[in-house]
């Protein structure tokens, strides 16, 4: 699961994982934190990509309570601005990777990585 | 501290002046008493010497008389009342008085007086004159009468039986010793006593026989005795006047050492006064240093200076600006009773009034300067509070500004990295799987990579402007244009911004203003991407532009959640982006209305949002079409 409120970023990284065609399938897509809560709900993807910045409910707000419900639920943090107290945060509620949206390449292989 | 503090206690005035003052007394005094003295016993001498040389006269006149009444007894005219005398005519063995004598009565026979017939005895056995001492009736001395044996010769007989059996008459003569004594003695003040024996002849004042000197002197046959005691005058005004003067003299030392005293104790307690105001205002002014918060000193401060200065009442007051007092400690209550005086002084701070003192004092007490002291003390202290209120503020402001550019640097850092993260993103796509993609693809990826290029070019241009702003280069230059003409250049060529909206534009045909047309589009500029930025897609946009008398307002409307009137003058602020959900919402620096206000004023305009119909925000620029004409703030 895809959750950004930048259209233009879930297109992206849609995009990118598609392009890998290594098995990996976005089933939904939330352009927002309290959106993605729900949906994740819905759907118990295998793991949910968050972005930080968003309004309502930010990534982190919404993977406290996704990790709450279920902790084994594999969790990226993708940001544009991510700083060590941004990392430390996500590392004690039980996000499992942190990555910078400049590194969106990157994401096929960690994906696989968490959900293999 | 005790109360009423700045009045000094009395103190005894030093004895030295007294004991000056006793010391001069007693020296007057004492040479008043010498000067008495000195003069009695000089008029004492002379009195003496007086008296001594009355003495002698005295004898003189007394023998003088003697011989006078020897003289007349022994010439022819001796029974005629010219001589003085008084004729004793022997009629046997007696003496008998004649008619026409004054002083004993015709007929008198010697014999018969005491004293004298023994006299009269001794003159006719004797043949020569003699004093006999008569006291006579009723008369306080005794008399003094010579006694004159008349014989039938010129020169008496021999032997005493002829002297006896010739002698004829006795002449008798009145010395009349009062006269005499008073004739000699009258003049000189003193006690005069003559006698002889115990027959006083003369006597004056209340003589006392032991305490008098006494000289003896022979008259004919009798001594007298001469008793004087000179009796010093009154030593007149001198001793008087030397006392008075002695006395004034000390009292003139009394009253000058009083006053100095007095001045000295003055000076004293102005010293002791002036310690006290000294420790007094050093005491305030260390607690009034103590914080730079001056409510918290001030009761304090105020408290003391009434005990100080014996204050019924006290108000501080701060000046506002705009000349308003605002209270900021009342002891007592000043101005609430009719016809009081109170007094005002004007707490000034380098010129200006910064506050006012208003003080009551007790009774008539007048105000001194230790209280205007006091009142600089205060003016120093709520200067000084001001100026840290003012450095707080100012602190403030500078922590608001550095958090809001805080905010800004990490809101920038996302904004920037975003669309370049698609851009990058979509470009290396394109790149490295530009075969594997269907058209409809890659003209999708192509328009988001312009989409965001246009987003991030604009993102810069916001930096842009806020480095201007930093640097104070917004500048604005005048020209004559259309403005409609303007506006509609700018939504012609902006239209990809609205695509996404409804826009409804009311424009004049034309509307000729004497302003800035680039500060003007950028202004158009900002607001139509606020305005499509907080307003939902489909939602419409209204853009309209009149002239309003000597204005040309240009209004931007939409249909969004609207601004709350607590947000309307912040979101003018640099870097302010709306509470966080809509700033999260949305995209931006913070800058654009920013900008906005800055260019409006530039332009001599101004700059409202209220609310729209709908609800949404409505941004109102109201521009001068002609008046203003000169350049502001410096050419670019």
């Amino acid at each position: 699961m895809i959750v950004d409120d930048e259209e233009d970023m879930r297109v992206l990284m849609r995009t990118v994982i598609n392009l890998a065609n290594n098995g990996l399938k976005v089933t939904c897509e939330a352009a927002d934190g309290d959106e993605a809560v729900r949906m994740w709900r819905d759907s118990r993807p295998d793991v949910v990509v968050m972005d930080q910045r968003m309004p309502v409910l930010s990534g982190l707000d919404a993977a406290e309570q996704i990790l709450g419900e279920d902790p084994t639920q594999a969790i990226v943090l993708c940001s544009a601005f991510l700083d060590e107290a941004l990392r430390a945060k996500a590392g004690r509620l039980g996000v499992r990777a942190c990555l910078s949206k400049d590194e969106i390449a990157q994401l096929p292989r960690t994906l696989w990585a968490l959900a293999g | 501290m005790g109360t009423r503090g700045l009045v000094g206690a009395n103190r005894r005035a030093p004895p030295l002046a007294v004991v000056i003052a006793v010391l001069v007394l007693g020296l007057g005094v004492t040479a008043s008493l010498t000067t008495r003295d000195l003069l009695q016993e000089r008029s004492r001498r002379a009195t003496s010497t007086a008296l001594a040389s009355a003495e002698v006269s005295f004898i003189a006149r007394i023998s003088e008389a003697i011989s006078r009444f020897e003289d007349a007894a022994r010439s022819p005219l001796a029974g005629s009342p010219s001589a003085g005398l008084t004729l004793a005519e022997r009629r046997g063995e007696r003496f008998v008085i004649r008619a026409g004598g004054s002083l004993l009565p015709p007929g008198t026979d010697l014999s018969a007086v005491p004293l004298v017939s023994d006299v009269a005895n001794q003159v006719r056995d004797g043949g020569s004159t003699r004093l006999a001492i008569a006291a006579l009736d009723d008369e306080p001395s005794a008399r003094a009468i010579v006694m004159i044996p008349l014989f039938g010769s010129k020169t008496p007989p021999a032997g005493t039986a002829q002297r006896r059996a010739n002698l004829t008459e006795i002449a008798l003569g009145d010395l009349d010793i009062a006269r005499v004594g008073a004739e000699t003695f009258g003049s000189i003040p003193g006690e005069v006593l003559i006698t002889d024996g115990d027959e006083v002849l003369y006597g004056r004042g209340t003589p006392d026989d032991g305490a008098m000197s006494r000289v003896d002197a022979s008259i004919r046959d009798r001594t007298w005795a001469f008793r004087v005691r000179p009796v010093a005058p009154p030593a007149g005004a001198v001793p008087w006047l030397l006392t008075a003067l002695t006395l004034a003299l000390a009292i003139t030392v009394l009253v000058s050492a009083s006053r100095r005293s007095r001045q000295a104790r003055a000076a004293a307690e102005h010293a002791a006064a002036l310690a006290e105001e000294n420790s007094m205002m050093t005491e305030i002014g260390t607690l009034l240093q103590s914080t730079p918060d001056i409510s918290e000193t001030l009761p304090s401060v105020a408290v003391r200076l009434a005990e100080a200065f014996d204050l019924d009442a006290l108000r501080v007051s701060a000046t506002g600006p705009d000349r308003t007092q605002t209270e900021l400690f009342v002891y007592g209550r000043p101005d609430e009773r009719a016809g009081t005086k109170d007094v005002s002084i004007p707490l000034v701070r380098a010129g200006r009034v910064i506050g006012e003192l208003t003080v009551r004092p007790h009774g008539d007490a007048p105000v001194g300067p230790g209280l205007k002291t006091a009142a600089g003390l205060l003016s120093a202290a709520m200067a000084n509070a001001r100026a840290f209120e003012e450095e707080r503020a100012m602190v403030e402001r500078l922590r608001g500004i550095d958090q809001l550019k805080t905010d800004f640097l990490a809101t920038i850092s996302h904004e920037i990295r975003t669309p370049l993260t698609s851009i990058v993103g979509f470009a290396h796509i394109l790149t490295t799987s530009w075969d594997d993609l269907e058209i409809p693809a890659i003209r999708d990826y192509v328009s988001r990579i312009d989409r965001n290029g246009t987003a991030l070019s604009r993102l810069l241009q916001q930096v842009l402007d806020f480095s201007r702003l930093e640097r104070g280069k917004l500048a604005v230059v005048f020209d004559e244009f259309d403005m409609a003409s303007i506006v509609r250049d700018i939504l012609e060529r902006d239209a990809s911004l609205l695509e996404h909206h409804r826009l409804v534009v009311s424009l004049p045909e034309t509307l000729p203003v004497r302003s800035d047309p680039t500060a003007l589009e950028q202004i158009v500029n900002n607001l139509m991407s606020n305005a499509v930025k907080f307003s939902p897609a489909a939602s419409c946009i209204r853009i309209t532009l009149a002239a309003e008398g000597e204005d040309a307002v240009l209004c931007v409307e939409d249909e969004g959640p609207g601004i709350p009137p607590t947000e309307r003058d912040r979101i003018f602020v640099r870097f302010y982006r709306g509470p966080s959900q809509a700033a999260l919402r949305t995209r931006g620096a913070g800058i654009g209305l920013a900008v906005v206000a800055e260019l409006v004023t530039s332009l001599h305009g101004s700059v409202r949002v209220e609310d729209s119909p709908s609800g949404g925000a409505r941004c109102v620029i109201r521009l001068p079409r002609q008046s203003i004409t000169k350049l502001s703030r410096g050419a670019a």
